[in-house]
């Protein structure tokens, strides 16, 4: 019996084992091929993460509403989402890095894969734990990875600063959330998030400790999605990691984040009471309203700050805390709509700020710099290119024909559905404001003329395909949503 | 609610009153002579060398942290050990591959010469000021790695 539930919760996780082998077999590689400077192991990486993707797309065949290792972690269609996200930001990750200019001449490529492949079990059982401690460990694990990766090049100051400063703040929110949990573990006896609801359904707890502990593991939740007040780390962060690092945090920490998030709050504070009653089964304070200040909050001073930015990766980071405003909205919401709008955000924010990091990397490869004024009459000597950056900003800001409108008006459309107006006009008006900086990068390719030293911009195949790849969904999903609208509703039924 | 946190609040003032109390009892009776002996660190029943304030050779961590794994590898086998009848052959398998996993690390940190002490006779000329303080002389460090 026992056996039996062992080996069908090994299967569940298959694609974390094929991720758990490639990262042994990039250890044994270092080992045996040591100094080298060839790009063997981005190799191994890219089989390893298309193994893990193809066992994430062969559990779909078998999927059934449930838990491995006695309740652990749950494999539903919401854990297998992120799954995907996880793997393929992986893989987008690690062809960017061909080409990347800072991770060029690094000595550790095999551990660099090695780092990247515990990146992304990290990121899948954090989107399918059930329960506080694994939810931690797998937290844990992604931050710790993030951390190496962040200051991963070697005799950059900036790197190792944003690295550092990274790990000062992370350790912090991750003390608030282990706080947060052991308060709950106290009330609620047990570390399982369905038990934990059950204790709620018996209204046997004292309502104001929840409060408290439920603020403290959103600071830890809210740290990796760069939640305002905990948003800090972030430009920094993102200015001085490399390029394909920055973009792994903006887009698949981030997923992680949410996908923890909303499993926490739905599983432990909502399935199990009436879906009309929302939060109002927790505590006398009202959650929705709490989660939807926060938002508008994130969002206001996310794109606010973004307007004065020069550094294009600081003004992306910016902005990544401005879409985990959007998302927000959502997760403030947490019926299964509103779960459904805020993955198919994420999924077309993976496509549209993905994007927007290739094309900052191969200007960043071509002209080494990372300052907006950089940028000036790029139209006249790489057209293909700034047409790219002009579609993927544009998105970005939520400009109809392209992906993001949609993900902007799916969101919009749950938070007006549950009334909250005020929040949807906050966020437009955010909107009007982001298109305001967005659009200044567009206007310094199209509208200024070039200096007259520039050079020629090689962008190469590999970086051409990468970016072409992401530039077909961000256009085709603004049209053409309703494949993706019904996916991601598929994606957000949990356990 | 606010009666559970009352106990919490008596034993945070109980706590704080009772160290202020004994510290400024002990400050009114005690006589006062300090002297060098008296006035000098604690280091284990050792006299201690220097100061304390100087960089630690990172190579203390990264062995502090390989033992780590292993600590927690046997924590692992200690239960593992006791359901091990009533699961099987899986079990035996199950911590043969968790084993393997950490020997392939174990393997990797030896062969880049993590474990040596001392890395490089080259460089250990070259830098022997640094080297000495930080890593071999014996008397400063054996007092502080608690």
């Amino acid at each position: 019996m026992m056996h039996r539930d062992l080996i069908r919760s090994l299967v569940l996780i298959s694609p974390e084992i094929v991720a758990a082998l490639t990262a042994s077999v990039a250890l044994i590689g270092a080992m045996l091929m040591k100094r080298s400077r060839g790009n063997e192991a981005f190799y191994i990486g890219i089989i390893g993460m298309i193994g893990a993707l193809a066992a994430t797309v062969i559990l779909y065949e078998r999927l059934t509403l449930d838990t491995a290792f006695y309740g652990m972690i749950a494999v539903d269609p919401f854990s297998l989402f992120f799954r995907i996200i996880a793997y393929t930001s992986i893989l987008y990750v690690l062809l960017m890095s061909f080409n990347s200019r800072e991770l060029k001449d690094t000595e550790g490529k095999w551990e660099f894969v090695a780092i990247l492949s515990g990146f992304g079990i990290g990121m899948s059982m954090m989107a399918s734990s059930m329960n506080l401690l694994m939810i931690y460990l797998s937290i844990e694990l992604l931050s710790v990875m993030s951390y190496l990766l962040v200051s991963y090049t070697k005799g950059v100051r900036r790197s190792k600063e944003a690295g550092l400063k990274y790990i000062i703040y992370g350790s912090i929110a991750s003390g608030f959330m282990l706080y947060g949990m052991s308060i709950l573990y106290g009330i609620s006896h047990s570390l399982n998030l369905r038990e934990i609801a059950l204790t709620f359904i018996n209204s046997n707890y004292p309502p104001v400790t929840v409060y408290v502990a439920t603020l403290f593991i959103l600071a830890g939740f809210g740290f990796k999605i760069a939640m305002v007040p905990m948003h800090m780390w972030a430009p920094d962060v993102y200015e001085g990691a490399p390029t394909p690092i920055t973009a792994l945090l903006a887009v698949a920490s981030k997923a992680a984040g949410f996908a923890v998030l909303l499993r926490f709050f739905y599983t432990a504070y909502i399935s199990s009471v009436s879906m009309t009653q929302y939060y109002a089964q927790v505590s006398p304070i009202k959650w929705l309203t709490v989660i939807a200040i926060i938002s508008a909050f994130t969002m206001t001073i996310g794109n606010i700050v973004a307007i004065p930015q020069n550094n294009i990766k600081r003004l992306l980071a910016y902005s990544s805390i401005a879409h985990a405003g959007y998302m927000l909205i959502g997760v403030s919401i947490i019926s299964k709509a509103a779960i459904g709008s805020v993955l198919l955000y994420l999924a077309v924010y993976f496509f549209m700020n993905l994007g927007a990091f290739v094309v900052v990397m191969v200007v960043d490869n071509n002209l080494n710099s990372e300052d907006i004024n950089s940028y000036s009459g790029l139209s006249q000597v790489a057209p293909g290119l700034s047409a790219a950056m002009a579609v993927f900003l544009f998105s970005l800001t939520g400009i109809p024909p392209f992906a993001g409108f949609i993900g902007k008006v799916v969101i919009f459309l749950s938070a007006i559905d549950k009334g909250l107006y005020w929040l949807v006009i906050i966020a437009v008006l955010n909107t009007v404001v982001s298109l305001y900086y967005y659009a200044r990068v567009i206007k310094k390719m199209y509208l200024e003329t070039a200096p007259a030293d520039i050079q020629p911009i090689k962008v190469g195949i590999l970086p051409a395909l990468i970016i072409i790849s992401l530039l077909i969904p961000t256009i085709l999903f603004g049209i053409w949503w309703a494949p993706l609208q019904s996916f991601a509703h598929f994606s957000s039924f949990m356990y | 609610m606010m009666i559970d946190f009352s106990s919490v609040f008596m034993f945070l003032a109980v706590g704080v009153i009772f160290v202020a109390v004994t510290m400024l009892l002990a400050r009114l009776i005690r006589p006062a002579d300090p002297n060098v002996v008296k006035m000098s660190n604690y280091e284990c029943g050792e006299d201690p060398i220097g100061s304390g304030w100087f960089t630690f050779n990172v190579r203390f961590y990264i062995i502090a942290l390989i033992f780590v794994i292993f600590d927690v590898e046997a924590v692992f086998l200690f239960p593992w050990a006791l359901v091990f009848k009533s699961i099987g052959w899986i079990a035996f398998w199950d911590m043969l591959v968790f084993i393997v996993i950490l020997l392939v690390g174990f393997a990797y940190v030896w062969n880049m010469g993590d474990l040596d002490w001392i890395k490089d006779l080259d460089n250990l000329k070259e830098n022997e000021e640094d080297t000495v303080i930080s890593g071999t002389m014996p008397n400063t460090t054996s007092g502080q790695v608690h």
